[in-house]
């Protein structure tokens, strides 16, 4: 927090991303609401700045926490499909089991999609911000190396990961499906 | 009437603080990225163990477990660690170094 300035962005941002983690709904009183009751804590100097600089954080923070929500727990089926209780290492020959096996690993691989997905999120995302910061004017020295030296190891990187998901965990999720089919 | 050398201060002041807000975003989706890996390498292993728990043969579990789970985990430990120990302390050293631009600007 950044009184002395009256930004309190990084307070409006913990709200924000809590709430739509814990999936409460966005909405502009929600915003005023957590802003009544901390600004009761502080004297406020600069109180337009200090509250716009905290709905500001929150609104960056609740787009966080949706995509905390929608990225990192999955589906309500994916969910669903980790947390049954299974009651023991059952007959694998079992039919329904050997469906129930078919099911998780097709789970598996959409999964193994996602996180390639969300990796080039990350890097468009990464990307995205430094052409912004071009065009806003940052001085050459500085934007070229978070071009051609941060983001293009990190862009490097991320295709590697990307690669080796499809030609490995990926490539081995479908043949293990295969094979339990083989056994149906 | 502010003079031309006024204006441009001011134009260049406002284009640092931008600067620095992105600079702030990147540093947040980074650490946003950093929680993220984390959150998938468990949900992998939840993957297999339930996996497991549902009968999948043991050749499979092992083959998951001992190289594609530890493989996987260690390259994408392998980019957070670019961007815990390189992206993020050069984001925030540009961040100290704009502001002390600015800093000078404003006297």
């Amino acid at each position: 927090m950044n009184i002395l300035k009256g930004d309190f962005s990084a307070e409006g941002y913990k709200l924000g991303l809590n709430d739509a983690t814990n999936g409460n709904k966005p909405n502009k009183k929600g915003v005023k609401y957590h802003w009544e009751m901390f600004k009761k804590g502080f004297r406020i100097l600069n109180h337009n700045q200090a509250m716009k600089t905290f709905s500001q954080g929150y609104e960056t923070g609740f787009t966080d926490g949706l995509r905390k929500r929608e990225g990192l727990y999955g589906n309500k089926k994916e969910s669903e499909l980790l947390n049954q209780k299974t009651n023991t290492i059952t007959m694998s020959s079992n039919p329904e089991n050997l469906q129930k096996q078919i099911e998780l690993l097709n789970s598996f691989d959409n999964f193994l999609s996602n996180i390639q997905t969300n990796l080039n999120n990350v890097n468009a995302n990464y990307s995205n911000l430094i052409n912004e910061l071009y065009e806003s004017g940052l001085v050459s020295e500085y934007a070229n190396k978070l071009k051609d030296d941060n983001h293009a190891s990190f862009q490097s990187q991320i295709a590697k990961v990307n690669q080796w998901i499809s030609e490995n965990d990926k490539k081995y999720a479908k043949k293990v499906i295969g094979q339990v089919q083989d056994a149906l | 009437m502010p003079s031309n050398h006024l204006k441009k201060n001011i134009t260049m002041n406002t284009n640092i603080e931008y600067q620095i807000e992105l600079l702030e975003k990147l540093i947040r989706e980074l650490d946003f990225f950093s929680t993220q890996v984390a959150e998938t390498t468990n949900k992998y292993q939840k993957y297999i163990s339930v996996l497991e728990n549902n009968g999948l043969f043991t050749n499979a579990i092992n083959r998951l477990t001992d190289e594609y789970y530890i493989n996987t985990k260690a390259r994408l430990n392998e980019v957070v660690n670019q961007v815990q120990n390189k992206d993020i302390p050069d984001a925030k050293d540009l961040i100290r170094r704009l502001e002390k631009i600015k800093v000078s600007m404003e006297q």
